[in-house]
């Protein structure tokens, strides 16, 4: 067996809780214990809140002010971490162990240029040459060196400019030579690639990979996203309000996840397999961790939760396929990383059981609507995805685009933005940030509109609403042209277009009541006024799930998935038509994510809502979306019905873009179709086809123009000169 | 870069240009007659022609106004009324003792402010860094007219270690550079701390700590330089405002910069001396917040780029 590099046993981490007076001290980690051995990469998997980062600064000892570690150990190949003065601790820091974060933006010093920032970690911790004396030149090799190593073009160069010269991917890159610099035996990794576009997300995963192999160091790598996990983890750990709650190698943990959470978080993932069902929710919300638990954390939140699981603590149970193996340990302290490869899970339902007795029905999760075990406390979304219902929506589903009426046209949409520079603000250039949209909505169904940071497909939002004027282009909507009406005229549309944004902490006013707030569009646009307008919002606030006593509250009451309801609500008050909803789940965790998509999907099929999806996430696509358009500076590139675009993709970016895509079912994931650099600004976008200087199938033609659209199918068309004439190895 | 400077250059020299117009005005902006005013109820007929003619004001208001605008060119700003002294000359010949005094004052702050800021925000919430602010609200809290006397009984009059006034003796420069960079230290100590520690909140400080930094390599190489842009503003503004002369604190030590200048001859009524006073100092103000501004690009970066 390979040899244990880290040890972590017991390691309890507490905050002083802010506000509150009388030592109501936050115990974010609660004994917390894992083992990693060398070169391999655990994954510590949890949703927000959970405690993951803690545990992660508890090891770098690296807690705010606030943070106190109470009791517990740390060892690193032997050295007690938490033992050593604050001095030796900081030789660790950088050197046996270095860390790197989640958002490469602000996490470099915006005002020394990235090779000073390497240097530093470099002196502190590289070892000189033999024979370079005193000369500080080696260190310039170095810091050039490393990075070389982390695939940065031009590295001599590259290490003059400073953070602000540099893209995001290259930035997390820039950020793991710093963590290199020290050669460290031991990785974290908190969330490198949450803030990162899919494509850069595979590069940076595949380069943390790559580095690992060649260096032998291990990885711990903190993530929400199960995809990521299944891609990259040897072994994993699921945390949960402040505790591990199952230890299982990944390919165990994909097979069956054996604690209620886990596998309620794997069924909360939208796929296309779901799509005719509503996802898995779990109803509830995170206890607070600021008071003891007498028994499982989990309890308020499981459907299996059975009497004694309010008051005895779970200990670790084996969670083996057999009904072999040490059964019925009570002891707390069994410690699951004795056993290497070990399946464990803190859950009584695995006292003297195995896996056919706690889950009977199938070793893995439900994928299908047949098993979906909608929990009787789950919201009355879940529980009105009957069967005839969802029977009739196949149906409709299945039905070709074109037999749908078109409620809103949009032809050409261009949304320029000029660059203007000097002292009279001269217009020098223009950013082409939408450059020729064609697009259609269509009564109950969702147009899914994919497409990475800057791709421009936020700015077509924004230019149907006319929150942002179209410089070109037409928007037919209910016989007028959007983009020629005067602001009085748009008005009496208004009411039939609304959107949902990303962030609904920042969306809406912390100073106005919830009830005002979704009131606020009954009396802008005159609908309804008085007691009638407060009765229609108290209707909005049930129907969304959020309840009517809402009405009298802020939103700092409510979580995040809450607010987004509330948002929704706003958006339906008016009665509109079409919704926009620009990535309304990516800030959310999966399992609110899933009550959020439920909630779209019921309102859908009630309201006969039409959407444009928003989003940079293809399994919500997959999920949701009738029709997909995928976007790339400026341009869509590609567009179909979902099940055209996601199972034969035909544009090599929608390939490209799918294959990076991290998915946990190993039978859903495609070749990775790797992408070099970066997606060039839409000021200044190559010539010909925008996507050929990172095509992997650019041919010498791709260069002269911007191929035209090749129509494959009355809902299907291509922007890609390999679809222009028949061609065996696309067909192939 | 360039594009950046030659606009910022541009702004400056339109500021400057409704300066000049407004000091231009400002004699027709005396209430009354401003002959009658410099020269006083009793004087002759002839006597008040004489002077009105030597300054140009019978001449027609756009006539006078070309007039003053062609003399600025030859950095001719008239004669005292006192000695017939070009003002020029004059303001040549105060202005290095304010230049004298207010950097020194502005050194002293900084040196006094910026230890003293970081020092209160890393000690956060301890006996030092309640110490600091007490210090820096008194220091704000005390006006100029109140300090300077109390330094001048303690440090002159009692203990004899320093001259009363005037700038000809050694050590001189002492007690009005103290007294006018009290308050400004004190200013500076409290927007270092703010600063200092809102930059430590920063996650690219989490990221040195995670190389394995000290805390002090933390704090002098990575916070303070971004810490102290916002402070650079502040220092640029109360420069200009030092440069201007610092009329109370030069009025109390006597000493011999525009400060004075300007209360000397507006006691003596010495109008095209106030008006040269004001153009100067107006001058100072904007050259000192221009370079303020593009000293900025040199210190951030991100700025200067596009």
């Amino acid at each position: 067996m390979t040899e244990v590099l880290l040890q972590v046993e017991q390691l309890t981490t507490e905050l002083a809780a802010a506000g509150s007076s009388g030592g109501g001290a936050v115990r974010v980690c609660d004994a917390v214990g894992f083992d990693i051995r060398r070169g391999e990469t655990l994954a510590l998997l949890g949703e927000s809140g959970c405690g993951k980062s803690m545990t992660a600064l508890s090891l770098m000892r690296l807690l705010p002010l606030s943070g106190r570690i109470t009791a517990g150990a740390v060892r690193l190949d032997g050295t007690d971490l938490l033992g050593l003065s604050e001095r030796d601790m900081r030789g660790v820091r950088g050197g046996r162990m270095g860390m790197i974060f989640q958002e490469p933006q602000t996490s470099l010093n915006p005002v020394l240029t990235v090779g000073a920032q390497i240097a530093e970690a470099v002196q502190l911790h590289g070892t000189p040459p033999r024979g370079r004396g005193r000369s500080g030149r080696w260190i310039q090799d170095r810091v050039v060196e490393l990075l070389r190593a982390v695939g940065i073009p031009d590295p001599a160069r590259r290490a003059g400019e400073y953070p602000h010269q540099l893209s995001g991917g290259m930035k997390q890159r820039v950020m793991i030579a710093m963590a290199l610099a020290g050669d460290p035996q031991l990785l974290i990794a908190d969330e490198p690639t949450t803030a990162l576009d899919v494509t850069i997300q595979a590069q940076v995963l595949q380069l943390l990979k790559g580095l690992q192999q060649q260096t032998g160091m291990a990885v711990l790598l903190i993530t929400h996203d199960l995809g990521v996990v299944a891609e990259t983890a040897d072994r994993l750990a699921v945390m949960y309000a402040g505790q591990i709650v199952e230890q299982a190698t990944s390919a165990d943990f994909f097979a069956g996840p054996a604690h209620p959470y886990s596998r309620k978080l794997m069924e909360s993932l939208p796929s296309a397999d779901k799509r005719h069902g509503a996802l898995a929710v779990i109803p509830g919300r995170v206890p607070p961790l600021d008071r003891p638990f007498s028994g499982c954390r989990f309890v308020e939140r499981c459907f299996r939760a059975m009497d004694r699981c309010g008051e005895t603590a779970p200990g670790w149970y084996p969670a083996a396929d057999t009904a072999a193996g040490t059964k019925g340990s009570q002891d707390a302290s069994l410690d699951p990383a004795t056993d290497a490869s070990g399946h464990m899970v803190r859950c009584l339902l695995w006292e003297n059981a195995d896996v056919a007795t706690v889950w009977p029905t199938a070793a893995r999760p439900a994928t299908d609507e047949t098993a979906q075990p909608a929990g009787p406390a789950s919201s009355a979304v879940s529980a009105a995805a009957t069967a005839p219902r969802q029977a009739a929506q196949a149906q409709r589903d299945n039905r070709p685009p074109a037999e749908h009426p078109t409620l809103l046209a949009a032809r050409d949409l261009q949304v320029h933005f000029p660059i203007q520079r000097g002292l009279f603000r001269r217009t020098v250039g223009y950013v082409k940030a939408v450059d020729g949209v064609d697009l259609d909505l269509r009564p109950g169904r969702t147009l899914a509109l994919v497409g990475e940071s800057g791709c421009g497909k936020t700015t077509v939002g924004k230019g149907i609403l006319q929150l942002e004027r179209p410089t070109g282009g037409s928007i037919r909507y209910n016989g007028d042209d959007l983009a020629r009406l005067g602001d009085g005229a748009m008005r009496r549309h208004r009411k039939d277009l609304q959107i949902i944004f990303q962030d609904p902490f920042a969306s809406m006013n912390p100073r106005m009541l919830v009830g005002d707030i979704v009131g606020e569009g009954l009396q802008a646009l005159g609908i309804e006024r008085g007691r009638a307008a407060r009765r229609r919002v108290a209707e909005l606030l049930e129907q969304v799930g959020i309840g009517e006593q809402a009405m009298g509250r802020y939103p700092h009451e409510f979580s995040g998935g809450q607010r987004q309801r509330i948002c929704i609500a706003r958006a339906l008050a008016v009665e509109p038509r079409i919704i926009v909803c620009d990535e309304p789940t990516s800030a959310l965790d999966v399992s609110v994510q899933a009550q959020i998509l439920n909630l779209l999907k019921q309102l859908q099929q009630d309201l006969g809502l039409s959407y444009l999806f928003i989003t940079h996430d293809i399994s919500v696509v997959a999920y949701l979306a009738h029709e997909v358009a995928v976007m790339y500076l400026g341009r869509i590139v590609e567009r179909g019905t979902t099940a055209e675009v996601l199972d034969d993709p035909r544009h090599p970016y929608t390939r490209a873009l799918l294959s990076a895509v991290p998915m946990v079912e190993r039978a859903h994931r495609r070749r990775r179709i790797q992408l070099d650099g970066d997606m060039p600004s839409p000021s200044d976008p190559p010539a010909g086809c925008h996507f050929h200087p990172r095509c992997p199938e650019a041919l010498p033609g791709c260069a002269a123009a911007y191929p035209d659209a090749v129509h494959l199918s009355d809902s299907r068309f291509v922007r890609c000169v390999r679809d222009r004439v028949p061609n065996p190895e696309v067909g192939a | 870069m360039s594009v950046r400077l030659l606009s910022r250059l541009g702004s400056a020299a339109l500021v400057l240009f409704g300066v000049c117009t407004l000091v231009f005005l400002l004699i027709h902006l005396v209430p009354g007659d401003p002959v009658e005013a410099m020269l006083g109820e009793s004087a002759r007929p002839a006597d008040r022609e004489a002077l009105r003619q030597a300054l140009g004001l019978d001449l027609p208001l756009a006539q006078q106004y070309r007039n003053y605008l062609a003399g600025l060119a030859r950095l001719d700003l008239g004669h005292s009324l006192l000695d017939q002294r070009p003002v020029a000359a004059v303001l040549a010949e105060r202005l290095p003792a304010t230049v004298q005094l207010a950097v020194t004052a502005l050194l002293l702050a900084l040196l006094l402010a910026i230890p003293l800021g970081v020092l209160a925000a890393r000690k956060r919430g301890t006996g030092v860094d309640a110490g600091a602010m007490l210090f820096s609200l008194v220091g704000v809290s005390m006006p100029n007219f109140w300090l300077g006397p109390l330094l001048i009984l303690l440090f002159s009059l009692w203990l004899g270690w320093l001259p009363v006034s005037g700038s000809d003796q050694p050590g001189s420069l002492v007690l009005p550079a103290v007294t006018l960079g009290t308050a400004l230290a004190a200013i500076l100590a409290r927007m270092v701390r703010a600063s200092v520690l809102e930059v430590l909140q920063e996650d690219y400080i989490r990221t040195a700590r995670a190389k394995g930094l000290s805390e002090s390599a933390l704090l002098w190489r990575h916070a303070l330089r971004n810490a102290l842009l916002p402070v650079l503003t502040l220092v640029g503004l109360q420069l200009g405002a030092l440069l201007g002369g610092a009329v109370i604190t030069e009025t109390v030590f006597g000493w011999p910069g525009l400060g004075s200048l300007l209360v000397e001859s507006i006691q003596a009524r010495d109008y095209p001396v106030v008006q040269g006073c004001v153009l100067l100092i107006s001058v100072v103000y904007v050259a000192v917040n221009t370079a303020t501004d593009l000293a900025y690009t040199l210190a951030d970066p991100r700025i200067g780029v596009g």
